[in-house]
């Protein structure tokens, strides 16, 4: 298994590098090793995914329970590396980088939500917003961290820690720590999954305000069509292919 | 584009998070672990250090000095120049054997002339009446005066006030000298004693040219230059010179001291080790639960320098923060312990002792660094994927090599703050097979689980199942508390032995009179008295006088000063049917009934060690007129410090009897009955007899000190082995609660889920005992055998109390942390992980 340069692979193609988009994926394709011997050879999760998403766009990535979704928006944002393939975010391939060259790029653009909100257990929830600004300044500004928490409606809840909040209130928070550096991308993992239809609901209204207002790009994997439906464009992943939902 | 490492940001932000983190139970059962580990470890490196300048105290008392030269001609100007030069404190007496005469008896005794100096530490004790209080005085008699002996007062029948002669000139007796710093030192010098002023000495008339005289000239002052004089006057001691440290003390006092030293050593090496165990456990759980936070900053962009460098604050911070609290624990236990026993320990006044100090923290930190950096380097390699993916863990590539490295530190550890190579080499090889016997067994009896489980029913089956399934970490967890067992009961063990066999060493009935000079026709007569008296005897041992002339035929050089002591002067030969009690053979076998008559010696250790001899080899005695060659038979290991009478050759039946023969023996007198003594002396005028009260009384109050301080050491292990398995029962009660909680939801009944969790801790705490049982005891063996030298049994009555007591303290402790789980809605305890 070879990684391939995204020129080479480019030119190979011969297709136009689309440098407006903020991420382009071509011909990503992802396989793991089976476990034992009877399961086979190699499974293959994703291949040969193309895609492309321009800046603003609003994207919804569908997919039953196991298509992969997971997977892609992990190799998307740079949690994870290809098999084959390249990624290039903001014009730059993420593909030849090592893992802390990927995470230099996750610090300067781009924000995660996830289903389970991976905010960390000992740290309030304005220290939780606050942690990405502190992993990038010497002095970062407290302000911001709490205005979008006010944004967020938990201008009360600034000093209690996740197990303190209901799971709407743990998203929230997460909401406002994927938005608070500005980043150019924000990738959510079924960010309603974990929360009832109503909570839900206010998420994603939360979730597109904040969108709409920074202007940022937002890929969302979900199987909610009802949070699908919110976005600009919907792509369904079927048999570790990508096609138009 | 460059990762975004910024050392002074990412240290900042590490130490930012510490202090959010507080709280939490991780952060507190490392800085717990850490603390008591450092505390434990610097109060026992503090109390030794203690303990240590006790006995050296104490000895250099016994002394009179720090160091004595003894030469038989007068000391050179330019050493005591030296001495002075250096600040250090100078006593000259002057020593000799001589007839005293009172009324018309006569009576040999060890004349001592002592200066104003003396004696440069401790105190002469006198009374002024045989049964009467004594008193310490900071010096020696005045001019004209003679303090004696309570022996020779008793056997000359003297009073206070009565006027004696030596030699040339006449003394008034003054006081009765009860202790006399320095006559503990051998039991050579034990004659019955005088003091006398040096400036009376040109007066008696009894130093003559070649009369037999020693000098004695003491020294004392602070270390630094007592060691810078001692290390330039070694190279320039002359063959009539010998220089005799406080350490050198009697073998009595000393083997208490080396026993109790070795003790704690011993205490120190374990102290390091739990430390260790406690220090990896809670480090690595630590690590374990910080793999979730590290994988959030990770994914948002901290790049792995980042990640390694906010974690490696943390700890750099919490080391130097539990180290801390850790030292200022140890000096107020410390303090504590030493006000509550200032009564039995002589103590230094020091409030402040810096390398306990250093040693704690140095040692804290290098723990912490050692058993954390495999951790940390895990932590910064977290895949950021963890976040969406929670079963993946950071490769451990590698990382055995830094465990291998961080056992080597600890064992380093070890070796310096013990001192002693030996005792590291046998501790660890003893802890070696503990491990080994913990892992193998632990496997096998896991292997064997599913035959057992099928066995039973309900609460009992599930929970050995959970035994059985979570098979890596029951070893890990059965493996740790085992080792803290181990400790625990070495610790335990050791100290019970200890203590039994200096309590028998020296009953209150142990011999206190050496009567030796005794006639063979007066042999009879004093068993006689002695029944009649009702005065139990160690024995009547002959003794004939003899100098080692051969060795394997070949002469000794005529020029014996370069030689070891036993060839310059005459030794002390018997012959025995019976070995002694005090007497074990390590070499060769004791003579049968048909060696009666045949030349054959049986040989004290120390001396053949010395000798270059072993068994077969043959020596040589020349006994007055008579040469005396005799083959080896067998090499004794002989208890010196038994108060018996002890002899570095013996002779089967029949072969040296013909010879000139004095005889010695050994008894016990009781304090108010000392009286008796006049009586054996009356009937039998040439006997001596050498009072060993004083030597008694230092040796008991030694052992008394020792005693209680590794009663605190011991104490203070416990307290350190407990938090280990705390420690390690937190890092799996959390999986355990978690697993609790879960099976709560699906409808577990209380009891139901109670019987589970103490099956487990139960399976757990069994076999963990009866592992740290096999464990203890050969790692017992192996120090009893190779430090100790104390007779090795096994501990029935500690595997009891192991067996019951440690199941029930690690059930009560799982059971008091999970007792909550059945009483909380599932919900809210499904929240907290």
């Amino acid at each position: 298994m070879v990684k391939k340069h995204s020129e080479t692979i480019i030119q190979n193609l011969n297709m136009k590098t689309t440098y407006d988009s903020v991420i382009q994926a071509i011909k990503v394709s992802k396989t793991v090793t089976a476990i034992s011997q009877q399961d086979g050879n190699d499974i293959n999760i994703l291949s040969d995914i193309n895609l492309s998403v321009k800046p603003s766009e609003t994207l919804a990535i569908l997919g039953s329970s196991g298509s992969g979704k997971s997977t892609l928006l992990g190799l998307l944002a740079g949690l994870d590396t290809v098999t084959s393939g390249d990624i290039i975010i903001d014009g730059e391939s993420i593909t030849d980088k090592d893992e802390d060259g990927r995470a230099a790029i996750r610090s300067s653009k781009i924000g995660f939500i996830f289903q389970s909100f991976q905010l960390i257990n000992g740290l309030t929830a304005l220290e939780n917003v606050l942690l990405p600004l502190e992993l990038k300044y010497r002095n970062p500004d407290t302000d911001l961290a709490v205005k979008l928490l006010e944004k967020t409606g938990l201008d009360h809840r600034l000093h209690h820690y996740p197990n303190q909040l209901s799971g709407g209130e743990q998203q929230r928070v997460a909401i406002a720590r994927a938005f608070v550096c500005s980043p150019k991308l924000v990738f959510a993992d079924e960010p309603t999954g974990n929360l009832d239809n109503r909570t839900g609901e206010r998420i994603i209204d939360l979730l597109f305000d904040i969108n709409t207002a920074q202007k940022t790009t937002l890929v969302i994997v979900t199987h909610d069509e009802s949070l699908a439906n919110r976005c600009s464009r919907k792509l369904l992943l079927n048999d570790g292919k990508l096609q138009p939902y | 584009m460059m990762a975004n490492f910024n050392l002074t940001r990412d240290s900042l932000l590490g130490f930012r998070l510490l202090k959010r983190h507080w709280r939490s139970t991780e952060l507190s059962t490392l800085v717990l672990a850490l603390s008591i580990a450092v505390a434990s470890l610097t109060a026992i490196s503090l109390f030794n250090h203690r303990i240590d300048f006790s006995l050296a105290t104490n000895a250099a008392e016994m002394l009179g000095a720090n160091h004595i030269l003894k030469s038989t001609q007068p000391v050179d100007d330019s050493i005591i120049t030296k001495a002075t030069t250096l600040k250090l404190n100078v006593s000259k007496s002057i020593s000799l054997s001589s007839m005293i005469v009172y009324k018309d008896k006569f009576k040999l005794s060890h004349v001592k002339a002592v200066d104003d100096a003396y004696p440069l530490l401790g105190a002469i004790r006198i009374s002024n009446s045989l049964v009467g209080n004594e008193t310490h005085s900071p010096g020696g008699p005045a001019p004209g005066n003679a303090w004696l002996a309570s022996s020779l007062m008793t056997q000359l029948d003297i009073s206070i006030g009565d006027i004696i002669e030596i030699g040339n000139s006449h003394f008034k007796v003054s006081q009765i000298l009860k202790y006399d710093p320095g006559e503990t030192a051998s039991l050579v010098s034990l004659a019955p004693r005088l003091l006398i002023h040096s400036s009376d000495l040109p007066s008696t008339g009894l130093v003559q040219p070649g009369s037999r005289v020693t000098y004695h000239t003491g020294f004392s002052g602070d270390e630094a230059s007592m060691v810078q004089f001692i290390n330039w006057l070694k190279p320039r001691l002359n063959a009539t010179q010998a220089l005799t440290g406080s350490t050198e003390g009697s073998a009595a006092i000393n083997s208490a001291a080396d026993k109790a030293r070795q003790y704690l050593t011993l205490s120190t090496m374990l102290s390091v080790l739990l430390s260790g165990i406690s220090i990896a456990m809670s480090a690595t759980h630590y690590a374990r639960r910080s793999y979730d936070q590290a994988a959030i900053m990770r994914s948002i962009g901290a790049s792995s320098k980042s990640v390694i460098t906010i974690f490696t604050s943390q700890i750099i911070v919490l080391g130097l923060l539990s180290s801390t609290i850790g030292i200022i624990l140890a000096y107020l236990i410390e303090s504590t312990v030493t006000s509550i026993l200032s009564d039995v320990l002589t103590l230094n006044n020091d409030s402040f002792i810096i390398k306990p100090v250093f040693t704690g923290y140095i040692s804290g930190l290098i723990i912490l660094t050692a058993f954390t950096l495999p951790s940390l380097l895990r932590i910064g390699n977290v895949p950021p994927l963890r976040v969406l993916r929670n079963e993946l863990t950071p490769p451990d590539t590698g990382i055995w090599i830094l465990y291998l490295l961080a056992i080597a530190s600890v064992i380093s550890l070890m070796w310096w703050a013990s001192g002693n190579l030996k005792s590291t080499v046998v501790v660890l090889t003893g802890i070696v097979i503990s491990g080994l016997l913990l892992s193998f067994i632990t496997k096998l009896l896991i292997y064997i689980l599913p035959a057992i489980v099928s066995l039973l029913n309900g609460p009992f089956r599930q929970g050995l199942k959970q035994v059985n399934r979570n098979s890596n970490l029951h070893t890990l967890q059965v493996v740790s508390i085992g080792f803290s067992l181990v400790i625990l009961a070495l610790i335990y063990l050791v100290r019970t032995d200890l203590i039994i066999q200096w309590t028998n060493q020296l009953p209150d009935n142990a011999p206190n009179h050496f009567i030796i000079n005794i006639q063979p026709s007066d042999v009879p007569k004093i068993k006689d008295l002695f029944n009649s008296l009702n005065i139990n005897t160690r024995g009547l041992y002959p003794m004939v006088r003899g100098r080692i002339s051969q060795i394997n035929s070949i002469d000794i050089p005529a020029d014996r000063e370069l030689l070891d002591e036993s060839l310059k002067r005459d030794l002390n030969l018997t012959w025995l049917a019976n070995i002694q009690d005090n007497n074990r053979i390590i070499q060769g076998s004791w003579f049968s009934e048909s060696n009666t008559g045949q030349y054959l010696i049986s040989i004290e250790s120390g001396l053949a060690r010395r000798l270059g001899v072993t068994i077969n080899d043959s020596l040589t005695f020349q006994i007055l007129n008579t040469n005396i060659e005799a083959r080896i038979k067998s090499i004794r290991q002989v208890k010196w410090d038994s108060f018996q009478p002890n002899f570095y050759i013996i002779f089967p039946d029949e072969v040296i009897n013909h010879l000139p023969a004095t005889y010695i023996s050994s008894f016990y007198l009781q304090p108010d009955k000392k009286k008796q003594l006049s009586i054996l002396v009356d009937k039998f005028p040439s006997i001596t007899i050498l009072e060993l009260d004083n030597i008694m009384s230092q040796v008991r109050t030694i052992m008394l000190q020792v005693t209680k301080a590794i009663e605190f050491v011991m104490l203070l292990l416990l307290l350190s082995g407990t938090t280990v398995m705390a420690a390690t029962l937190q890092a799996s009660l959390q999986q355990r609660k978690k697993d609790a909680v879960i099976l709560r939801s699906l409808g577990t009944s209380r009891s139901y889920l109670r019987n589970l969790i103490l099956t487990e801790l139960f399976t757990v705490a069994v076999v963990a005992s009866i592992l740290a049982i096999m464990g203890s005891e050969a790692t017992a063996y192996l120090l009893y055998k190779y430090i100790f030298q104390l007779e090795f049994n096994l501990h029935f009555s500690t595997w009891l109390y192991m067996l019951l007591l440690s199941p029930a303290v690690i059930m009560a402790a799982g059971w008091l942390y999970l007792r909550k789980i059945p009483d909380q809605p599932p919900m809210n305890a499904l929240r907290t992980f």
